[in-house]
């Protein structure tokens, strides 16, 4: 395929081979984790034991345990599922989306960010599991059969919806990823010995990097990625349904099903970038995932950034358009009420901060990046305290009025829940080749920095040859 | 090659065929299963021998035996051997009795089921209280399973428990030996029971003992006043349904004072608006907003040490109308020049008017009663001679001899608890503990009991038999409805014992009936005919014609100028607590003020302004000094207080008491001081400090004006009339309507509830559709309701801390919302406009005061009773993932709490939140055995059975009662006919004292309920959002126009 030499390379480094690409990511895997990694994996474990201790009280005591009232129904537990639920979309979006539109720049980050996905979504479930006053019982949101006779869950219920966009999704993801990873867990299989060898040998499932299996690899990835790609738009989209069908002023918005995609995708490549930024330093991956793929992802976070700010732009206007005073003053409150900060927190960090990255300077500054992608988390996850929260807290009869403010349970489950993230996202990283090993060496030849340059100097000898062969003609 | 006869063998074997493997094939299983010597009789032939069969018996035997060790409860249900001819399981009875307690009266019907009170509810044939209970009454029956009276199961003497023949010898000795010093000392509440006051004369005779009334709350300033105009020391009969026109100065009589609840049904009969356009007009002058000021259609304050030339004002004024000597005195105008216009007003309906004033100095209610007399209201809307017998308690007489006892003293203390009630508690307590004897008669230690060294075990009321003269003329009976829980008496019992009456407290009623009662009527001819019905009726009305019996009397005007000076307090009964009799009932404890929506404290109540000008915010702790007294309660900001009087209630600070009351809240009742010779409930020269610390106040409500929303629709009567009139409805109730094109292309308004309009289908309710109105021109915001409702549905109780986290569980609430007046005369209710409220997590307050506001003491108060509204579009049934919460073919939203998860979507989803949630498990959760009284064995039998007590984790809310309607329909198809109007009542509606509920079925075009909805001032709540609600509101009128002022 013709690639255009001004395209900026994708592996940097003058040395790069296969067998260079092979050594950078899988030596990780094999060799014994740094200090960093264990001081990491620590921190991630201790903070998991608050998570079951927190769940464990939680469970002991009921939902009382949380700070929820009767005007606030739901709070932080919301918050951070759908918060959760937004971040792996991102993961999502880069290995179907960009996989069926050729972006060669995703094979960086594909494996990583559906890692987040998946870890994402096992984090953002565990919420709508726990939040229910009687979780022993939450199996009745599936259509079961059951000994009541016709007894059925409510397909008219958003929050029915719900279980199945999730547990598609997760499903989906976890096939998708663990796909993709058969040809690089054979590598690592090939290059071990011993019960690893064997591990990595059940686990890669016999790969044998024959024509035929990497005939039906590519196949299926594209299956996959057509399976996945409508789960991009899908699955936020049913998340919004859970606000966007009720009554409730702040919540009852049609522009809730692309608002909410956008800030998924927004939220979650500011995740990815969290994530890879520091991963790349850590494990020495800067050679494949470069100040370009950095560059990328910031500019797919000010496009969606900027839908995301038009949208609250648009909200406002339709509740002062509508002329429904309960609409209205929701808004009015959102800006000036009791969670102004909340508010305004969510408009620094989700409106402004992404029109930084009009500048390619900051784009390509790894602090700058890192800070904003901080930024674009809180912000993010502000947005959906400020929708569920200063939505509920004043709704329609003022004698209900209230606030809402997280006991340590909450603050300990999502603080936990990040634990349970991170020692997942460890244990991926020591366990499994973070970037795809297959997939960047097959773009070797045409994005590397060295065969780039080869190329180019190829096609300027052809160009003078070429031209001195026409002067010699002339 | 051809391959069909190519031939595959799986293994060597196969292809061998060998003997073994033809074997081994024709066996299914790999290993021969030795089934011959499983069944062989021979245990010899099995492999299992004698040593591992004993082994195997043993170790069944011994974890079989292990497993029962675990002993699962026994519940035992044990059938009736001879079944009571009553008592049918799952129907409940109810019995007609009386509840009295020294301070509130109601005549009552007591349900029970399987043999346990659940309930109480009015008794609807008495024409004294027969329309509703007040909250108290409805909480009583709980005080019946309070387990602080397991504390006095059985008599005492100094701490032992003693039969009762050995207490009845030591009381009758120490009685007898006390004749030589004067006498015992028998000190109760005002006793209304003919009988027992029959009783207590033998008693006084028999003993040479002295009987002491001693009230909590003291009247004897009226009973002296009274006693020179009407020639007897009592509290008038005051009949508000004859009163066009209503003047009350300081008189709670919606809520405390008086005859409290008998008001109620008089007055809110004259406030609905009935078809000829008439209501009474109510003017209030106050210093501290109280229920029945928040009524009013005028309302102004003045200072309590005021009061007189207050009155003095009003006296001036009518009589100058009349013709009339004015006071002698000048008098004092309250803002806005009420008190003339009130004159004005009162003298144009002469005779059909009413003053009233709540004052417990004599010489101010001498000119009140001059007022009455000059405006001929006596024998019309005040009856003085059929007077009531409440109250009677003079306040000299009691504290003489209460401060009177001494070393030599036999003191007995029934149904009265002066340690805690009066002033100088502690200096009483020391006293008791000197005296030669005390005997308290009391269920469950209190503080006098405590000091006392004989204990006389009481029943409860519900245990009792009794009866009551509340009204001259006005008898009702009081019957147990369930025997003795413990080994206890009543009053009557102990007396009847200690006269040597042998009788049994029921003998001896019917025979006291027989002789006193039956006399007195025509109705039935035989005494045990007579009994029989006045004991199933429970009341015998025998009131008398009432006469003009009152005359102009002088009065002392030095008196009537009040202790003035600094800050002045004023001591008052909460609609809840009341006097504090009934602090230990968690329901009380947890009924939301009517007016501060507060539960489970005492506060100080101070106008905004003065917070805002001593630097205080809402919560605050401050020491309340006076009197030489101390306090130490937190302040809570309540509109409609003059700004320099602060207000703190009585009934809190128990610390003699079960475990829900004790310590909840400070004893006011010490500032409480002698004035004149009577009681005075109002203190001067108050010093308030604050001491820098904070506690957070439980209130279910912290939002109190309506933002501008049409939730609360009023208008004033001058406005409504002419507009019905002129046929413009939407004047005073503007219904949802839309702009829409006609065939001929004209925009046209059309209703938004058609059903060209709506996308919903409009759902079918072919049997009955029940609908619920509620008439905000009736409802008074007492909030009898709210505790009947947590009687009849199991509504658990969460305690104050769980109120301060915004989770109380009442199913239906009493939303309270405040207008203030702008300076050029505007209504304000947006926060924005008067300041508003801020969160600081700890509590809200009035932020910052806008000087819109004209003054804060004017306010206008408005009550809306809110329960689920079983709306037709309901947007709690769809969200439910399970179908929890489905819609009945009947118009109801039901709640299944078997099917419940707790998302609490639907919680969420509600525009009324009137969703609760079972936060915790709260009949088992260590963290509320103090309060929730189905925590305990005693506590639980107050549960109605018909009503499921839900789990932790699941969904609640109201009904409609379904449990009554379902009973209604049972009950019309045994009996072959349709359902009646008025039939299946909600609890809500039975407690209702002022009638402002309505229930039935709107497919029933005869019915109140189908009128209702269908009235020009029906409207839903938020009805815009198209969820069409099932409860209707009645726009509320105000006779407030300004040509009254």
């Amino acid at each position: 395929m013709y690639e255009s030499p001004y395209r900026r390379p994708l592996i940097t480094g003058d040395d790069t081979t296969y067998k260079k690409i092979s050594d950078d990511i899988i030596i990780p895997v094999e060799a014994k984790p740094t200090q960093w990694w264990y001081m990491g994996f620590a921190i991630s474990l201790a903070f998991l034991a608050l998570y079951v201790w927190a769940i464990g009280y939680l469970l002991w005591n009921g939902v009382g345990s949380w700070g929820l009232n009767k005007t606030v129904d739901w709070g932080w537990d919301i918050t951070n599922f759908v918060w959760w639920v937004g971040i792996g979309h991102a993961g999502t979006l880069i290995s179907a989306v960009l996989l069926l539109f050729r972006q060669k720049w995703r094979t960086a980050v594909n494996r990583s960010a559906e890692a987040m996905t998946i870890f994402a979504v096992v984090c953002a479930g565990v919420y709508p599991l726990l939040h229910a006053g009687r979780p022993w019982v939450i199996y009745w949101a599936l259509p079961l059969p059951n000994t009541y006779g016709n007894l059925w869950a409510n397909f008219n219920s958003p929050l029915l919806w719900d279980v199945f966009a999730i547990s598609t999704y997760l499903t989906v993801s976890v096939v998708f990823w663990y796909v993709g990873l058969l040809p690089d867990l054979a590598s690592v299989r090939d290059r071990a010995t011993g019960l690893k060898k064997k591990m990595y040998g059940i686990f890669s499932f016999g790969w044998n990097g024959s024509a035929k299996a990497w005939s039906r690899f590519e196949i299926v990835s594209l299956i996959l990625a057509g399976l996945a790609t409508p789960l991009v738009l899908s699955v936020h989209t049913i998340v919004s349904f859970d606000f966007a069908t009720s009554v409730i002023p702040g919540w009852h918005t049609t522009i809730f099903p692309p608002y909410f995609v956008a800030g998924a995708v927004f939220s979650g490549f500011a995740m990815v970038l969290t994530l890879l930024i520091v991963a790349r330093k850590a494990m020495k991956l800067e050679d494949y995932i470069t100040l370009n793929h950095i560059d990328v992802m910031c500019k797919i976070i000010m496009v969606t950034g900027s839908i995301v700010g038009s949208a609250y732009i648009t909200e406002f206007f339709i509740a002062w358009y509508s002329a429904v005073e309960y609409e209205r003053y929701a808004f009015v409150n959102r800006m000036f009420g009791e969670y102004w900060w909340s508010y305004w927190a969510m408009m620094t960090c989700n409106v402004i901060t992404p029109q930084l990255f009009w500048s390619q300077k900051l784009r390509r500054n790894i602090t700058a990046v890192f800070i904003i992608s901080i930024f674009v988390n809180i912000g993010m996850w502000f947005e959906r305290f400020v929708i569920i929260v200063t939505s509920l807290h004043r709704d329609y009869l003022p004698s209900s009025w209230a606030m809402y403010s997280p006991t340590w349970v909450e603050i300990s489950m999502y603080m936990g829940s990040m634990g349970l993230f991170f020692t997942l996202f460890f244990l991926f990283a020591k366990y499994v080749p973070v970037i795809a090993v297959a997939e960047v060496k097959s773009i070797m030849k045409t994005s590397a920095e060295k065969y780039m340059k080869i190329t180019l100097e190829k096609e300027k000898a052809e160009e003078s040859a070429q031209h001195s062969h026409e002067s010699h003609h002339a | 090659m051809n391959n069909s006869e190519r031939k595959y063998w799986k293994s060597v074997d196969e292809l061998n065929n060998t003997p073994a493997f033809q074997q081994e094939i024709s066996s299914e299983f790999g290993q021969e299963i030795p089934v011959d010597e499983i069944i062989a009789e021979n245990a010899s032939v099995s492999s299992t021998n004698r040593r591992d069969f004993l082994k195997i018996f043993g170790f069944s035997v011994g974890a079989a035996s292990l497993a029962a060790c675990n002993t699962t409860p026994i519940k035992k249900a044990i059938p009736f051997l001879n079944h009571p001819a009553e008592m049918s399981p799952s129907i409940a009875n109810y019995y007609a009795s009386t509840y009295f307690d020294g301070n509130d009266f109601a005549n009552i019907l007591v349900k029970t089921r399987e043999g346990r009170p659940i309930k109480i509810e009015a008794n609807n044939l008495s024409s004294t209280t027969g329309n509703g209970v007040s909250a108290r009454v409805s909480a009583a029956v709980l005080g019946l399973y309070d387990t602080h009276r397991e504390g006095t199961k059985n008599p005492m003497i100094g701490g032992k428990e003693v039969s009762w023949a050995d207490f009845d010898k030591e009381v009758i000795a120490l009685l007898n030996d006390a004749k030589a010093n004067g006498g015992a000392t028998l000190v109760t509440p005002t006793l209304i029971s003919p009988s027992a006051k029959a009783l207590v004369q033998t008693f006084v005779a028999q003993f040479g003992a002295k009987h002491v009334v001693y009230d909590s709350i003291s009247y004897s300033g009226m009973l002296e006043a009274n006693q020179v105009t009407l020639g007897k020391a009592v509290v008038p009969y005051y009949d508000f349904a004859k009163a066009n026109v209503i003047v009350s100065i300081n008189a709670d009589f919606l809520g405390n004072w008086g005859g409290g609840l008998m008001n109620i049904a008089g007055y809110s009969s004259r406030r609905k608006v009935n078809e000829e356009g008439n209501m009474s007009v109510h003017y209030h002058f106050e210093p501290a907003l109280s229920l029945t000021g928040s009524n009013a259609d005028f309302r102004s304050t003045y200072l309590p040490s005021n009061e007189g030339m207050v009155v003095a004002q009003l006296y001036n004024e009518v009589a100058k109308q009349t013709g009339n000597a004015g006071a002698g005195i000048n008098g004092m105008e309250v803002a806005g020049n009420l008190v003339a216009a009130a004159a004005k007003k009162l003298v144009s309906a002469k005779g059909a008017s009413l003053v009233v004033c709540g004052s417990n100095n004599k010489d101010i209610h001498i000119m009140v009663n001059n007022i009455n007399k000059m405006l001929g209201n006596y024998g019309q809307t005040i009856d003085g001679v059929n007077a009531l017998n409440i109250r009677q308690g003079n306040d000299t007489a009691a504290m003489n001899a209460l401060n009177g006892i001494n070393a030599n003293s036999v003191v007995i203390f029934a149904g009265v608890n002066p340690v805690y009630t009066m002033g100088n508690g502690s200096a009483l307590a020391k006293q008791i503990q000197g005296a030669k004897a005390s005997i308290a008669l009391v269920s469950g230690h209190d503080e006098t009991s405590s000091v006392c060294s004989h204990i006389a075990a009481a029943n409860h009321f519900l245990e009792s038999w009794g009866d009551a003269e509340v009204r001259e003329g006005s008898y009702s009976l009081q019957q147990p409805s369930i025997s003795k829980l413990f080994n206890t008496r009543s009053l009557e019992e102990c007396l009847l014992a200690w006269n040597g009456n042998s009788a049994s407290h029921y003998q001896y009623l019917k025979d006291f009936w027989s002789a006193s009662m039956f006399s007195k009527q025509s109705k039935y001819t035989t005494t045990d005919s007579f009994w029989r019905n006045s004991l199933n009726q429970g009341v015998l009305e025998l009131t008398g014609t009432s006469s003009d019996n009152a005359s102009m009397a002088s009065f002392n005007a030095n008196n009537i100028k009040g202790n003035a000076g600094g800050l002045e307090m004023v001591i008052y009964q909460k609609m809840g607590l009341g006097d504090g009799l009934q602090a230990n009932n968690p329901w009380l404890q947890e009924m939301p003020d009517p007016l501060t929506k507060a539960c489970w404290d005492n506060y100080l109540a101070v106008n905004p302004m003065y917070a805002k000008q001593n630097n205080l915010t809402e919560g605050d702790l401050v020491t309340v000094e006076a009197n030489g007294y101390k306090v130490t309660v937190p302040v809570l900001m309540l509109p409609g207080m003059m700004p320099n009087v602060v207000a703190l209630a009585l009934g809190y600070g128990r610390t003699k008491v079960g475990k829900a009351g004790l310590n909840v809240g400070q004893n006011a009742y010490p500032f409480v001081s002698m004035m004149n010779g009577n009681r005075s409930y109002y203190v001067s020269n108050v010093k308030v400090a604050a001491t820098g610390e904070h506690r957070k106040l439980a209130q279910t409500q912290t939002h109190h004006t309506i933002e501008g929303r049409s939730i609360v629709k009023e208008t004033s009567l001058g406005t409504y009339l002419a507009a019905k009139k002129a046929g413009k409805h939407e004047e005073y109730n503007l219904r949802p309507h839309l702009l829409m094109k006609n065939e001929k292309g004209e925009h046209v308004k059309v209703n938004a509830f058609d059903e060209t309009v709506t996308l919903w289908n409009k759902r079918k309710y072919p049997s009955h559709h029940w609908m619920m109105g509620i008439d905000l021109n009736a409802c008074i915001g007492c909030g009898s309701c709210v505790v009947a409702c947590q009687a009849e549905n199991n509504v658990p109780v969460v305690g104050r801390q769980e109120v301060i986290n915004r989770r109380e569980m009442h199913w239906m609430r009493i939303d309270r919302y405040f207008t203030f007046r702008a300076k050029d005369g505007r209504a304000i209710t947006e926060e924005t406009e008067y300041g508003g409220e801020q969160y600081n997590y700890d509590g809200n307050v009035f932020r910052e005061f806008k000087n819109d506001v004209a003054d804060f003491s004017d306010v206008s108060v408005v009550y809306q009773p809110v329960m689920c509204q079983q709306c037709d579009n309901a947007p709690c049934e769809t969200v439910c993932p399970v179908l929890a919460t489905v819609h009945s073919d009947e118009g109801l939203n039901q709640m299944v709490y078997n099917r419940c998860v707790g998302t609490r979507y639907c919680a969420n989803n509600c525009p009324y939140k009137v969703r609760r949630f079972n936060w915790f498990s709260y009949y088992d959760n260590p963290l509320f055995s103090d309060v929730n009284p189905a925590q305990t064995e005693l506590g639980r039998m107050v549960l109605n059975p018909d009503v499921t007590v839900r789990a932790r984790g699941v969904m609640e809310k109201c009904t409609f009662c379904v449990q009554s309607i379902q009973a209604g329909k049972l009950q019309a198809k045994k009996e072959g006919r349709n359902i009646k109007d008025g039939e299946v009542k909600t609890a809500c509606q039975k407690a209702c004292p002022s009638n402002a509920i309505v229930f039935g079925d709107v497919n029933d075009e005869t019915s109140d309920i189908y009128k209702l909805v269908n009235s020009d001032r029906a409207y839903g709540l938020i009805e815009e959002i198209q969820v069409l609600p099932s409860v209707q509101y009645l726009v509320k009128v105000r006779n407030n126009d300004k040509n009254q002022a």
